[in-house]
């Protein structure tokens, strides 16, 4: 029945490789960096919505890696 | 280092100065103000123009022609989406920019001018579309010098939102500043690519597109207005607000790069599923549907993403209204986004395209999505930029279930009228005759279901009404914080980036790379659909027997255009046996080439009238006067508007000598010096136009209509969908 419904739909054969070449170009790169990104990384970036305060002290210079700099 | 005061703090070693600094409220409630008057006043101009399809002929609009349903539906379109949308919009943008990147806006200045600047538009728009100054292409009427207007705006706009990112105090950028900055480069390329119009006058011009590239580039827009008007800032709000409200983190950050980059990417190509089997070359309204069904990913995925924010903290959603509304917001961008990529298979599209579902799907998305999520914010600022409580929790609850009956008692009739009135068009009978031969029949059948479409907005508009009234008391109960100072340390200008550090790493700290790469991005997508068909020829083949329009003609079309007809009418014919029996022959994209701007419409509340002027549908020209004074002289039950004021008002040609070069600049055919001629050839077909209508009414004193404009609408009606059928000159 779905086999039906999906062959009444015009150019469908042209469907597949339309999606297939741009989902696998664009989407496997930027799956490959977004699961590579450091986890404490990623953490502080989702709870910045968050962060408006003052921080709290000892006032410790962000980097990116989570660790303290010396300025 | 700077001219802020500073303070030295730290224990021991690490010693870091702290810039202190102060966020503006100010703007914010501006523009919070603006989004709820505006709002306000779109939402209720959308619900006279839904009683006016119920009750055509009542006393306080018939005859009226500043409040016409063709002229005020764009006002409800254009008041809703980019003055309540969009000072909701620059509010969101103006308080999260801010705490986001640890600084006041770049410029005070560049805000207040932002801010009056948008202001004035909306006013123009206000007093212009009601006029009916109208350049005709959905979401995008507005002539001329107000286009201008709005692009120095938005460049101002995006000038103090660039520079307040490039002196920010925070290394990463917040994933809804990324949505912030697609939103910005995106509607600019689309506002001034969609808006390339000759002027003929201060108040007239035509776009330089015509048919079926006209279509292609609109919809591009229209789609994409949706897009990147209403759904990538929200986004970005949702990014921002949902977090605040729950106080938790994004569920997941790494899907928000995900959502982000796919939906620009994908987002831009979709456009061509508004023009499912019309005279889109094939391939592109493919191409529209593949990436249409990809959307479905990333939205998904984004919604997703913005409801599991409240994991382990559902509990909360019972006592605070404000996050009440954004669940259901989300929610409404879940099922509209379901239902749009569903929508553009053309074997639903087929079904659903041209009636009210259409309708009912963008209010999914607009009072749910766009309405609840901007309520939502409301609802968290006010006390917090008041310093108080909110004024009354039951009222705020109250609005909730309000607004959700709203939503529901809207959208529901309108699922309703589009399946049914479809079906009735499709049905044939034994003898392969159309059941409802009539178009009217399929209308008449549809008003007890826009009865309740207009009662449910009315409650929608409601419980805005009761939101307004806590508001102000939850405001006069605080007193406003016009600054809030906060302290941040500057950003090390010699930053060492990791030795190992990603690509992408770099892009998100630069945002004018940012700026770049999205930009790049989205002009793929417009390019490789519209490139080949303004290059490739086969793509839209020429018919020898297209003529120009007459002067007359010409002029009866704008008069179309003005009064919004499109707003009810599709002009194209789409290749089904159910419309061909009822329209006849198909649409073909030649017939479009003079079509400055094009008028296929996009819903059918009366009959498609591309052939209008031919066979079977032909009627005469004193049918069309009597059916123009009052519609329901000729068909009973009719909901269109009357429009009296064309039989009365004087046709202005001081114009058309213009119209007519100007069209020649564009390319159309008419022979060279054919502008002095224009007025005289316009009398001569006035006057027998006008004199029909006398011989066929008997009255001689009706050859009067000569110089009216109701002879060029009849002249224009009359040309629709014949040249084809013309021998080629």
């Amino acid at each position: 029945m779905y086999k039906d419904v999906l062959r009444s739909i015009a150019d469908i054969d042209l469907f597949p490789v339309f999606a297939f070449v741009i989902f696998i170009t664009f989407f496997v790169g930027l799956l490959v960096y977004v699961f590579r990104l450091d986890k404490k990384d990623v953490s502080r970036m989702a709870a910045m919505p968050l962060e408006d305060q003052v921080p709290a002290e000892p006032i410790v210079p962000f980097s990116f890696n989570g660790q303290v700099k010396n300025s | 280092m700077t001219n802020n005061p500073t303070i030295t703090k730290g224990v021991g070693n690490p010693v870091q100065t702290l810039e202190r600094f102060a966020y503006d409220n100010v703007l914010v409630r501006n523009f919070a103000i603006a989004s709820i008057v505006w709002g306000f006043a779109g939402m209720l101009v959308g619900l006279i123009v839904a009683l006016q399809m119920v009750y055509p002929s009542f006393f306080l609009w018939d005859g009226i022609s500043w409040l016409s349903f063709g002229r005020l539906r764009p006002l409800h379109t254009n008041a809703v989406i980019f003055a309540f949308v969009g000072n909701g919009i620059f509010m969101g943008v103006y308080y999260s920019l801010q705490r986001l990147l640890k600084t006041r806006m770049y410029s005070d200045l560049l805000g207040q001018i932002h801010f009056w600047g948008w202001q004035t538009i909306i006013v123009a728009a206000l007093v212009s579309l009601p006029l009916g100054i109208s350049s005709g292409k959905e979401y995008a009427e507005l002539e001329w010098p107000i286009d201008i207007a709005i692009t120095l705006i938005w460049v101002v706009f995006g000038l103090n939102m660039i520079m307040t990112i490039v002196k920010r105090r925070e290394r990463h950028i917040y994933v809804a500043i990324w949505f912030y900055i697609a939103t910005w480069v995106t509607v600019a390329v689309l506002h001034i690519v969609n808006n390339l119009e000759i002027p003929v006058n201060f108040l007239k011009s035509y776009t330089v597109f015509a048919g079926v590239q006209d279509a292609l580039v609109q919809w591009w827009y229209g789609h994409n207005a949706v897009a990147f008007f209403l759904t990538t800032p929200y986004l970005g709000l949702m990014y921002y607000f949902i977090p605040k409200a729950v106080n938790r983190p994004v569920y997941s950050y790494r899907l928000s790069i995900i959502h982000f980059w796919a939906l620009i990417f994908i987002y831009i190509w979709a456009g061509p599923h508004h023009l499912l089997y019309t005279a889109l070359p094939d391939w592109a309204q493919s191409l529209g549907t593949v990436f249409s069904i990809m959307l479905i990913a990333p939205s998904w995925g984004g919604m997703l993403n913005g409801l599991l924010t409240l994991r382990g903290a559902w509990d909360r959603v019972r006592n605070e209204p404000a996050l009440k509304f954004l669940v259901v917001a989300v929610t409404a961008y879940g099922m509209s986004t379901f239902e749009g990529p569903m929508l553009s298979i053309k074997s639903v599209n087929a079904i659903s395209h041209y009636t009210d579902w259409t309708i009912a799907h963008v209010h999914v998305g607009t009072l749910g999505w766009n309405g609840f999520l901007t309520f939502g914010i409301f609802y968290w600022l006010f006390p917090r930029m008041w310093k108080t409580k909110l004024y009354s929790m039951k009222s705020a609850n109250t609005h909730f279930w309000l607004g959700t009956l709203g939503i529901i008692m809207y959208t529901i009739p309108m699922y309703w009228a589009g399946l049914t009135q479809s079906l009735m068009w499709k049905e044939f009978d034994a003898d392969g005759m159309l059941v409802y031969r009539n178009f009217l029949d399929t209308v008449t059948q549809l008003i007890p279901m826009y009865g309740i479409r207009a009662l449910g907005g009315a409650i929608y508009l409601v419980g805005v009404i009761m939101m307004i009234w806590n508001l102000i008391k939850t405001a006069q109960s605080g007193i406003f914080q016009r600054e809030e100072s906060a302290e941040a340390p500057a950003l090390q200008r010699a930053y060492q980036p990791e030795h190992n550090e990603h690509w992408h790493r770099k892009i998100e700290r630069r945002p004018l790379q940012m700026l770049f790469w999205a930009t790049v991005l989205v002009l793929i997508g417009g390019l490789v659909e519209m490139v080949p068909t303004f290059m490739v020829k086969e793509n839209i083949p020429t018919i020898a027997s297209v003529q120009p329009y007459t002067p007359l003609e010409l002029e009866g079309r704008d008069i179309y255009v003005r009064e919004g007809c499109y707003t009810c009418h599709s002009q194209m014919i789409r290749p089904f046996r159910s419309e061909t029996e009822r329209y006849g022959e198909y649409s073909k994209a030649g017939e479009f080439v003079y079509d400055h701007p094009f008028q296929w419409g996009s819903k059918r509340t009366g009959p498609d009238l591309a052939r209008e002027g031919y066979g079977k549908l032909r009627k005469s020209n004193s049918w069309h006067y009597n059916h123009m004074i009052d519609p329901r002289s000729t068909s009973s039950g009719s909901i269109m508007p009357g429009y009296p004021w064309l039989a009365d008002d004087l046709l202005n040609t001081s114009s058309t000598a213009d119209k007519i070069s100007v069209m020649q600049t564009l390319g159309v055919p008419y022979a060279e010096g054919y502008s002095a001629q224009a007025v005289a050839d316009l009398q001569a077909q006035a006057k027998e136009i006008a004199a029909s209508i006398a011989t066929e009414l008997g009255e001689p004193s009706l050859q009067q209509l000569e110089d009216r404009e109701i002879v060029a609408m009849i002249a224009y009606l009359q040309r629709l969908g014949t040249d084809v059928f013309k021998e080629a000159k």
